[in-house]
């Protein structure tokens, strides 16, 4: 039977696909949570606002980042036995997770969370290998914090190390640490809600109504007696006479001076009036010190009432309770909206569809290359193509609003930023040279940038909308340099894709090399070329006059500055040399793919060498993805180096056959 | 004369008349051909990708100075394949391959002058050509833009504590206002002579004392001075250090205290953050030696105006050497009035610091706020919010800015400009004629 190229192809996708899936693991022990939270609840509670590194988040891009930095991914799955005793697996959105840490914490710590990807880890740890190999190995933070003084030893030791030069499984080993870290924060945020406290005494019972147990919350509702009673007892609170206050005070002294994490309780002053946003412990430390603010007591006593609520209703009351205090003292200070926008940005998932509609923009031009004279296809790609270009714009203006900041400030934007960007401008080279070529890189480049955005977002584990640094802080020229330098590496890019169709039209011997279509490909790389010299060399300039007017120089050889010019310098060589006819059209395809190596290195490689004013830290996982760019982009160069070496002047096109006309002899 | 050599040079024959234009129209051709461009600008972009690689092993400055600034330099492109290694030394070092090449200060100035020959000159002023001669004019502007700022300007660093409110709070030591500012990397070593109410200074620069580094020795001497003073183990970088029982050491121990060498961080920038000259001085009195110590280019901090140089007597005078960063004055002198900290909420990151300052010297005091991307321009010079201090224990704080002279200022965002324009120009009146021409209707066909 004949198969098409087509079908082979996703024939074959499909079967890695199934082969790279695996099996949810399985969850130790039974849950506790017999019911699932709310979809409703889940969703408002997902809203919820609370300050978080420097600004306002709702709770669950909390959740989002912090499982994507421990886990990697943007759920957590496992296997556990239903209420028959059949198996089902459990899939849980980041706001379920936190919800669980929070208010579940002993079920959530045996959730298999920790990603393990080397085996020499495990082996590191003193875990016994019971028959994992090298792949993924979720551990739960219940077993992983048993060796949390291993891994802290180990993390010592290698940490100092840099980290280019660290092995596969001591880079691990420091990743893992952190991500135990940073669980472990969120994990005890609220330990000091998650009981009671046992009273002993009848005076100090008689401060809280006779109660042989209290929450904490209950314990800043009574501050004002309480601490009368403290007074009381001054350096005496471990006489008998004052019951158990010394054990009371302990905890209390413990909990108001807990690790620093999200602050979950808004400033309640007018806006008027300077106030921030403060944490559990501070709240605690003030009831115990001076006087707790009534509407942080209310918004304790919801909270805590949810995390010890007896039933899912009851929880999902106090916790809804909690919620709208919160969300209405944020608003009375403004800090609602962006919230309510971030969250609705977050559900929304806009550069997710975005790539599925690119993605069938890529599928259309593939079947309307096949079929070259169907102008509907061609339409229909153009559309969904275009369609794709302005969900991923819509996504892009929105995180515009959210951080107030021009649409590239971060390295995150960039990928969504230049995948649209390149789009557009091999739809533009489309529209001038309709030869279908472009019409299918147009949204394949869209798509793979966005799934590099979602890529490394789950790699890097970091907010994708974090504060910026001090220097960066100026919309104009974050407006204007950053965009128009992202445009000079979109277009750089969009050149070296072109260059690569050519290479590849040549060396497959889809058509030869003056055929109308390698012809319309040299033309477009030359055009896209030439719009990204133009951006690249206004926008590495404009860089300059930047640096001039924040650090005192116009041009300090940093690597980031250097990258620029490197692209510049390449393409000003590229375009004389054609002028100048030391390249044609092989030589000028082979130098834009070239190009396209400069820009990854430009992009990200300076960004990875640790030094500079451009640094933003080493990680591997971008490392690797710029590694593979440089392979694929040079297989690229040097099968089309090689195929002109060695066939420098192929056949020409033989002539078509003349049409079958009737004889008349 | 000029009537006798006329007939001369007309009988000449045509040949050996063109054969010194046709020598220069050679050199012209040259000069001014594509294919130099091409070659010059490959050559500068391996230099600037190399240097760029170098500086992950090596500080930004050292790398600055020897591939961007010099005439010649010996490359190093270490071999690495996915972020490792390929080939480690006998020390364990990445193995780099040696390349001799040109600076990329001979590249560029090869590179102006087939500019303004090729781009400029030989080509031809017609509208079809305006974007690109707009745009290789703007280039050439750059360039120079660069040369001027490379020669003639220079740049350092001003450090001011907050002046308080109160002024029984001023404390004498700390500097809250000040006309001069002192280089970020260039040292001077200056002979003080204590006049009773006044100190007279005579300076050396650092660069006529590096015959003094490793067994070198540089001797000072000047007229009306009864002695001369030998320089000895000049270190770039260096740190004292007490040599204490169990300390190994080749350097002279002085008083108990050696200079040693500090070897520089990779990416360290600018040098003078965290490098500080040192050197070894022995005053010579009628051929013996009247005194001998160690002088340090310790750094100025606001909280502390004094400068301890190492003194001596010689016949009933006392003298000092005083080796510090090179001081520059300003025209006025400037008071930092109040210093702002804003962190993003809940951490320590700073969203904000600014400076309030005062300018003073001219006919009525001007107030300014300096900060990120808002420097202040004033009479030539321009300063900018560059850092503060202290970490912790603020406030008060102290404000540290840079200064900088240079004349070619904003001739850079001129050029973006123009180039811009240029660009522009060039490229739509291109695209404009290809949509236009027969070859997009033959390609689309």
């Amino acid at each position: 039977m004949h198969r098409s190229p087509l079908s082979t192809f996703l024939l074959v996708l499909l079967a890695l696909l199934a082969a790279c899936s695996r099996p949810a693991p399985r969850l130790q022990g039974t849950l506790e949570r017999t019911e699932a939270w709310p979809a409703d609840f889940v969703t408002a509670f997902g809203a919820l606002p609370l300050q978080h590194e420097g600004r306002v988040m709702p709770f669950s891009t909390l959740a989002a980042s912090t499982l994507y930095a421990v886990h990697g991914r943007r759920d957590v799955q496992f296997v556990t036995p239903d209420g028959t005793g059949v198996d089902r697996t459990v899939k849980l959105n980041p706001t379920e997770w936190l919800l669980d840490v929070w208010c579940f914490p002993e079920q959530a710590a045996r959730y298999p969370l920790f990603r393990i990807e080397n085996v020499g880890v495990l082996s590191a740890l003193g875990f016994v290998n019971e028959g994992q190999k090298q792949g993924f190995e979720y551990l739960p933070y219940d077993q992983l914090v048993q060796q949390g003084e291993k891994l802290q030893e180990l993390n010592d030791q290698y940490e100092g190390k840099p980290a280019a030069s660290r092995s596969p499984v001591e880079e691990h080993l420091v990743q893992l640490f952190r991500q135990l870290v940073l669980y472990h924060r969120l994990h005890q945020q609220l330990a000091a809600l998650q009981g009671e406290m046992a009273v002993e005494g009848e005076t100090l019972r008689a401060v809280f109504g006779g109660a042989e147990r209290v929450r904490i919350a209950r314990v800043l509702e009574q501050a004002v007696p309480f601490r009368a009673y403290v007074q009381e007892a001054g350096e005496k609170f471990e006489d008998p006479k004052y019951g158990n206050l010394g054990q009371v005070l302990m905890f209390l002294s413990q909990a108001a001076t807990a690790g620093r994490g999200p602050l979950l309780l808004p400033p309640v002053l007018p806006p008027a009036q300077k106030d921030t946003w403060h944490s559990l412990a501070e709240a605690i430390d003030k009831a115990v010190r001076g006087g707790p603010d009534a509407a942080h007591v209310k918004m304790v006593g919801h909270l805590q009432d949810g995390v010890l609520g007896k039933t899912m209703a009851e929880r999902v009351s106090h916790l809804e309770a909690y919620r709208s205090a919160v969300d209405a003292a944020a608003a009375a200070r403004g800090e609602q909206a962006k919230v309510a926008l971030e969250s609705y940005y977050y559900s929304a998932n806009w550069h997710f569809h975005a790539m599925m509609t690119f993605v069938l923009g890529f599928l259309l031009a593939v079947v309307a290359c096949a079929l070259p004279k169907n102008r509907l296809l061609w339409w229909a790609a153009m559309l969904a193509t275009g369609l794709g270009l302005a969900l991923l714009t819509a996504d892009v203006w929105l995180r515009c609003l959210i951080t107030g900041h021009p649409p590239v400030a971060r390295l995150y934007d960039t990928f969504l930023f230049i995948g649209g960007v390149a789009a557009l401008t091999l739809m533009i080279a489309e529209f001038v040279l309709p030869k279908r070529i472009a019409l299918a890189l147009a949204p394949f480049v869209g798509a793979l940038l966005i799934f590099f955005a979602r890529l490394f977002e789950v790699a890097d584990g970091q907010d994708t909308m974090k504060p910026l640094q001090a220097v960066l802080l100026s919309n104009f020229w974050l407006g204007v340099h950053v965009p128009t330098m992202n445009i000079g590496y979109a277009s750089g890019m969009a050149a070296a894709l072109v260059g690569m169709a050519w290479i590849t039209v040549r060396v497959l011997r889809i058509d030869h090399p003056d055929s109308t279509l390698a012809k319309s490909l040299a033309r477009m790389t030359y055009g896209v070329t030439c719009f990204s010299l133009a951006t690249s060399v206004v926008g590495t300039i404009l860089g300059g006059v930047w640096a001039n007017d924040s650090w005192g120089r116009f041009w300090g050889w940093d690597p980031k500055e250097n990258g620029a010019l490197l692209i510049c310098l390449s393409q000003i060589a590229l375009l004389h040399a054609r002028m100048s006819g030391m390249v044609r059209d092989a030589g000028f395809a082979l130098w834009a793919v070239g190009t396209g190596m400069i820009v990854v290195f430009s992009w990200f490689h300076t960004n990875l060498l640790g030094v500079g004013l451009h640094a933003y830290g080493f990680s591997s996982a971008l490392l690797t993805a710029v590694w593979v760019s440089y392979v694929v982009l040079g297989l690229f160069l040097v099968a089309g180096a090689l195929d002109v070496l060695l066939r420098p002047n192929p056949a020409p096109l033989k002539p078509p056959l003349p049409d079958l006309a009737p004889a008349h002899d | 004369m000029t009537a006798t050599t006329e007939p001369v040079v007309a009988a000449a024959p045509a040949a050996a008349l063109q054969k010194p234009n046709a020598g220069a129209s050679v050199l012209v051709r040259f000069l001014g051909s594509m294919k130099l461009s091409v070659w010059l600008v490959l050559l500068l972009a391996v230099l600037t990708w190399l240097g760029t690689l170098a500086q992950s092993t090596r500080s930004t400055y050292d790398v600055q100075r020897e591939y961007f600034e010099s005439w010649f330099v010996i490359a190093e492109l270490p071999l690495s394949f996915w972020g490792k290694a390929l080939f480690l030394t006998d020390q364990g070092q990445p193995w780099a391959l040696r390349i001799p090449l040109p600076g990329a200060y001979p590249v560029m100035a090869l590179l102006f002058v087939n500019l303004i020959v090729g781009g400029l000159l030989r080509m031809k002023w017609n509208a079809r050509n305006t974007g690109i001669l707009i745009t290789h004019f703007g280039i050439a502007f750059l360039l120079v833009a660069g040369f001027v700022k490379l020669h003639y300007s220079y740049a350092g660093a001003l450090s001011l504590f907050e002046t308080p409110k109160d002024p029984s709070q001023v404390l004498d030591r700390r500097v809250y206002q000040s006309s001069r500012f002192v280089s970020f990397h260039d040292f001077e070593l200056a002979l003080l002579v204590d006049k009773g109410d006044t100190i007279e200074e005579r300076v050396i620069p650092e660069a006529q004392l590096w015959g003094a580094r490793g067994d070198g020795s540089v001797t000072l001497r000047a007229e009306g001075l009864p002695f001369t003073v030998q320089v000895s183990h000049w270190i770039d970088n260096s740190q004292v250090l007490p040599k204490g029982p169990m300390v190994r050491t080749t350097m002279p121990v002085v008083d108990g205290a050696f200079l040693q060498p500090v070897t520089p961080q990779p990416g360290v920038q600018p040098k003078s953050e965290g490098e500080f000259a040192g050197c070894y001085v022995k005053v010579f009195e009628g051929g013996s030696v009247a005194a001998e110590g160690i002088v340090y280019g310790m750094p100025r901090m606001p909280m502390d105006k004094a400068r301890y140089p190492f003194t001596f007597k010689v016949k009933d005078q006392r003298y000092g050497l005083d080796l510090r960063h090179v001081v520059y004055d300003l025209p006025f002198a400037m008071r930092l009035d109040k210093f702002q900290k804003l962190d993003h909420p809940g951490t320590m990151s700073p969203r904000d610091f600014r400076s309030f300052v005062s300018v003073l010297g001219g006919a009525a005091d001007q107030s300014a706020e300096v900060f990120m991307n808002n420097p202040l321009r004033k009479d030539g010079y321009v300063i900018y919010q560059t850092s503060w201090g202290p970490s912790v224990g603020g406030p008060p704080f102290f404000s540290v800015f840079e200064v900088s002279y240079n004349p070619s200022d904003i001739w850079p965002a001129v050029a973006c400009i123009v180039i811009w324009i240029g660009l522009t120009v060039h490229f739509l009146l291109k695209l404009f004629r290809f949509l236009h021409s027969s070859t997009r209707t033959s390609l689309q066909n």
